[in-house]
């Protein structure tokens, strides 16, 4: 039969293909996050994250300070191993050009209790992970591939990272990346006296033993952890441990977004289903005489609703097909958007989960789709059904009533979706909008590293970049340029305690004064267009000798100084155990940055130290060019050659772009939901002409009726309109009411309106209702055009 | 028994001639249908005048234009050639918009499978051309109620056609056609979906409303009922052949 009307098919099979095909797409994802097993990785079930946190932000992990994972290390009787990363920049020089690599500092044994084994080479030792060892480096696949060109003698070669001597004694496997996109592993080669406790920057991985809960786990590190609190009261007052599932930590921000793209798109693929009913509805009623027959003939009804079944499955599983066809675009067209690497562990390709559920929505959804109108169509009225050719079937009132809740749950289904693809881009237009304190236009940045062995003195890190911005600054074509250890918007920032002169030492770390701090050059402010509200900007007279001076933001004066000025006031920084106090001076005071993400702003007052003063090794250049700042890359690229051949330039991004990155997940996932929101709207409007289609053409003859009595074709307009009005009306309010309730569930991924957002909820469901009446005008138009002769003599 | 007054082969004129005003006045009326480049002439010069008050029934074998002569007259077909007056005014040419005012205001319809709306009730049917009228609520009521009485279907305003039998079904279709007092009613084989005995019940009613002063025109096939008018005009080929008057 499925042959015989080949328009009907194609068209049922398209529509369960988008629904799959989309289901399928965000299903991949799902799989890739949280199902699919971590690559290499041995009884990955068993690894937890151990980050420590304060009392005062119990969501946030605040990481974790060497002295507090060396006791955890030692004392700890739960993990068969705990290892801690560090992320570092790593710069091969000595060949052409130098290549900067991201690494990881890690533990010597991490590899190990992992259960990951290099393909050449050996692992790190224990004795490795001392300060004064022989500089080791296991090197990734990628690296052994494009910098060493598969050598299998690379093993026990020296080459020089960060300006070091590092012998490398292993290839890791290829594809591992732990714990994200590392591709150079050396160990951790820490002092406590370097990383004093307090300094929480490490992340934390250890594996429980086997038959040991993580609960088990958790309780006896929190028992660590308040021991060393009790031990180190100023330092680790109000800590305490997270410890949790690896897996779920990794997802942690992306999780919830995820899933609810996936209900989203279930939501699609649920709308495409009501459409394929709805076409078998109609097909079943003009299928009433040969089902009529079938049933005269002694077929049972179970035998005719089989056989129904059995077709609704051929669609569904055609369907599946298709839509794992369309769910390779869209997931390749997904990986598209998406602007930053993919962690090593995250894999969209299609594995036998992913076949798994698109055969397994296809029969569902068969069932879905199919059952009802199998039902309906097997009981026709069978002395009308063989009389009169099949017009009574369920085209009758009780099909037809079926088939409108049908359009109302599809317009309700398809109004959740896009009052929730409205507060996403309203959300999103926000983030674009927000001021965030500097102008990113036409800027420039990149960012440079000075390896410790390279630039052993703080003086020589600040000469190099005292050296470089005046060259950047006098290109031909650039306005300004300038250094930051952090850029606006990026995130890139930690907080740091501070006390003011004439306050007391804070007894504990959380109760001291928490702020931004930043190094800056000179040029930095102009560059990036920091309005300096008062005092004055760094010069290069801000130097080593000159008395230590600071910029504090509006905010800090505000918060810190009130009714007075702060210029002319002192600060210092806590910590540098042993080291005399450094109190810099305040003599300028400029309007507030926004330094964190958009999406995870933590407003905090800034400070900025003068890079002649504070010296730092990795920082963000910006340049303001007078034209597409891109187009400068290269030359700033050379400008640094020019200064060290040595050193690398690495992510190299327009300031827009910085901007952009830094709610790029919101701008993804909203991009996404209105897809698949326009992909439901586009359904639900065929949805509805179908239905008002059929419907016209079922009252065909009442509308010749009509028309011969007087009805002029205003009357018919508003005859078959107003019908599909109420459908789009009940559809509505139901559609209104369930977002009202849903909309809860998008809260925390929002910025800046609130989950009942009023224009969003105001203005989408007039477009859906403006879409549903152009869906209906269209079979109201073709009822307008009817001759009522012919209609009079429609059978 | 009716015995023959004129037979006229066309052009000649044929009229009741009972003296009372011509409603309906057809000169030369051509209907041609074009399907796949073969001309069908299914009225070809039809001369006629129709009087207020007659009762004429058109009679003719299957496919001799009796009923694309009745759609012309009830505005639902336009002729290809030839002029239409109605009540004096020019009618072969109107907008479709002015035909349907027309239809609405002129013309009542009666068809043979009563064509009543199965969604609405018989009060709604009969008031459905009323409606179109933009008579207001309280005034339609009235007609809606009168109509009924008329064709004794006055109990059964509340019922949805479904549970009436084809015979009350009629007898509302033709409420419904006289709702709106048209100056003539146009019936499309009326007898031809019901029983005889329903059908005897319907043409008697046709014979009342005939006596009460409307104009009745009907297409039937069966001579039996063509006898119940007072004039009826035979077509042949799209051609009126015969035109008499009953005795």
């Amino acid at each position: 039969m499925l042959v015989k009307t080949p328009g009907f098919t194609i068209i049922a099979i398209l529509a369960v293909a988008l629904g799959i095909g989309a289901s399928t797409t965000m299903f991949s994802s799902i799989n890739a996050l949280l199902l699919r097993p971590l690559p290499l990785i041995q009884d990955q079930e068993r690894l937890v994250a151990v980050s420590e946190f304060f009392t005062k932000a119990p969501d946030q992990n605040a990481g974790t300070s060497f002295p507090d994972y060396l006791e955890w290390k030692k004392n700890v009787t739960t993990l068969k191993g705990i290892a801690a990363i560090q992320e570092a920049t790593f710069i091969i020089s000595g060949g052409d050009k130098p290549e900067r690599y991201l690494g990881g500092q890690i533990s010597a044994d991490a590899f190990s209790f992992l259960g990951v084994q290099p393909i050449l080479g050996r692992q790190f030792r224990p004795e490795e992970d001392e300060l004064n060892a022989a500089p080791v480096a296991l090197i990734g696949y990628e690296v052994w591939q494009n910098h060493f060109a598969g050598d299998r003698g690379v093993v026990g070669k020296i080459i020089p990272i960060n300006g070091k001597q590092v012998t490398v004694i292993g290839v890791m496997p290829k594809g591992w990346r732990f714990p994200e996109i590392c591709d150079i592993w050396m160990p951790l080669q820490m002092e406590e006296k370097d990383h004093p406790r307090g300094n929480f920057f490490l992340d934390c991985i250890g594996k429980v033993k086997k038959g040991v809960s993580i609960e088990q786990a958790r309780a006896e590190l929190e028992a660590i952890t308040t021991r060393i609190a009790t031990r180190h009261p100023d330092t680790n007052s109000g800590c305490g441990v997270h410890v949790t599932s690896y897996r779920e930590e990794m997802v942690r921000n992306f999780k919830t977004l995820t899933l609810l793209v996936m209900g989203a798109v279930l939501f699609v693929h649920l709308i495409a289903c009501a459409n394929v009913a709805n076409l078998l509805l109609a097909r079943g009623a003009t299928r009433a005489k040969e089902i009529g027959i079938r049933l005269a003939l002694g077929a049972g009804r179970r035998q005719i609703i089989r056989q129904l079944l059995a077709e609704s499955l051929v669609i569904g599983m055609m369907g599946s097909a298709l839509g794992l066809l369309f769910a390779v675009w869209g997931v390749d067209l997904m990986l598209t958007a998406l602007p930053n690497e993919v962690p090593f562990w995250i894999h969209f390709d299609f594995d036998w989960r992913v076949f798994s559920f698109a055969l397994g929505i296809g029969a569902l959804s068969s069932i879905l789709f199919g059952l009802l109108p199998a039902v309906q169509a097997s009981h026709p009225h069978l002395v009308d059904a063989l009389k009169e050719g099949g017009r009574t079937g369920s085209g009758g009132v009780k099909g037809q009533r079926v088939r409108n809740s049908l359009v109302i749950a599809e317009v309700a289904l398809a109004l959740v979706l896009l009052i929730g693809a409205g507060l996403m881009m309203r959300s999103f237009m926000y983030l674009q909008k927000t001021d965030i304190g500097m102008d990113p236009s036409r800027t420039l940045t990149f960012r440079v590293g000075l390896p410790e062995a390279q630039f052993p003195e703080n003086e020589t890190a600040a000469s190099f970049f005292e050296q470089l911005i005046p060259k950047l600054a006098n290109l031909p074509g650039v306005e300004a340029a300038g250094a930051t250890t952090s850029l606006p918007a990026s995130g890139n920032i930690g907080t740091s305690a501070f006390v003011l002169e004439g306050e007391p030492e804070p007894r504990r770390l959380q109760d001291a004064r928490q702020m931004r701090q930043l190094t800056i050059t000179p040029g930095y402010l102009q560059t990036a267009r920091i309005p300096l509200l008062r005092g004055r900007d760094f010069t290069v007279a801000d130097s080593k000798d000159a008395p230590r001076v600071a910029l504090i933001d509006e905010d800090g004066a505000r918060a810190w100084f009130p009714n007075q000025d702060p210029i002319g006031h002192q600060l210092r920084g806590l910590g540098g155990q042993g080291e005399p106090p450094k109190w810099a001076t305040i003599v300028g005071i400029v309007r507030p940055v926004v330094y964190d993400r958009l999406t995870n702003r933590r407003p905090m007052p800034a400070i900025y130290f003068a890079q002649g003063q504070a010296s730092e090794r990795f920082m963000s250049v910006m340049v303001r060019t007078k034209t597409e700042p891109s187009k400068f890359a290269n030359l700033a690229r050379n400008t640094v050659l020019a200064v060290n051949k040595d050193l690398p330039v690495y992510r190299v991004l327009t300031m827009d772009e910085v901007v952009a990155q830094s709610f790029w997940d919101r701008r993804f996932f909203g991009t996404l939901f209105t897809i698949f929101a326009g992909l439901a709207l586009f359904l639900a409007s065929l949805g509805l002409y179908g239905v008002m289609a059929y419907s016209v053409k079922q009252r065909t003859q009442e509308i010749g009726v009509r028309m011969a009595l007087g009805a002029q074709t205003g009357d018919v307009l508003r005859l078959v309109t107003g019908q599909g009005l109420r459908l789009i009306l009940i559809g509505l309010v139901i559609g209104f009411v369930s977002a009202f309730f849903l909309a809860k569930l998008l809260a925390g991924s929002l910025n800046g309106i609130s989950a009942h957002d009023p224009p969003s909820f105001a203005l989408v469901p007039v477009i859906l209702f403006i879409v549903g009446l152009a869906a209906c005008y269209l079979p109201a138009r073709a009822a307008m055009r009817l001759d009522p002769m012919d209609a009079l003599r429609y059978e | 028994m009716a015995s023959t007054e004129t037979i006229n082969e066309q052009p000649n004129r044929t009229s009741g001639g009972n003296g009372s005003s011509t409603l309906i006045h057809l000169d030369a009326v051509t209907k041609v249908f074009l399907t796949d480049e073969v001309e069908t002439h299914a009225l070809s010069g039809i001369h006629l005048d129709i009087r207020s008050g007659e009762y004429v029934s058109i009679a003719g074998p299957s496919g001799c234009g009796k009923s694309t002569l009745l759609s012309i007259l009830g505005l639902l077909d336009t002729p290809s050639g030839g002029s239409y007056s109605l009540k004096g005014t020019e009618v072969a040419n109107l907008s479709f918009p002015e035909r349907a005012r027309i239809r609405n205001r002129e013309i009542g319809f009666i068809f043979q499978s009563f064509n009543l709306i199965g969604d609405l009730t018989v009060f709604e049917n009969v008031e459905l051309p009323l409606t179109y009228r933009g008579m207001a609520a309280g005034e339609r009521k009235g007609f809606v109620l009168e109509a009924l009485e008329r064709v004794g279907m006055g109990h059964r305003a509340k019922h949805l056609p479904s549970q009436l039998s084809g015979g009350q079904q009629q007898r509302v279709a033709v409420a419904r056609a006289l709702a709106g007092k048209p100056a003539i009613l146009l019936a499309d084989e009326p007898t031809g979906n019901l029983d005889s005995r329903n059908g005897d019940a319907v043409m008697a009613l046709l014979k009342e409303l005939h006596a009460g002063g409307a104009t009745i025109c009907m297409v039937t096939h069966d001579t039996r009922f063509a006898e119940h008018a007072d004039r009826t005009i035979h077509l042949f080929d799209g051609r009126v052949v015969e035109d008499r008057m009953a005795a």
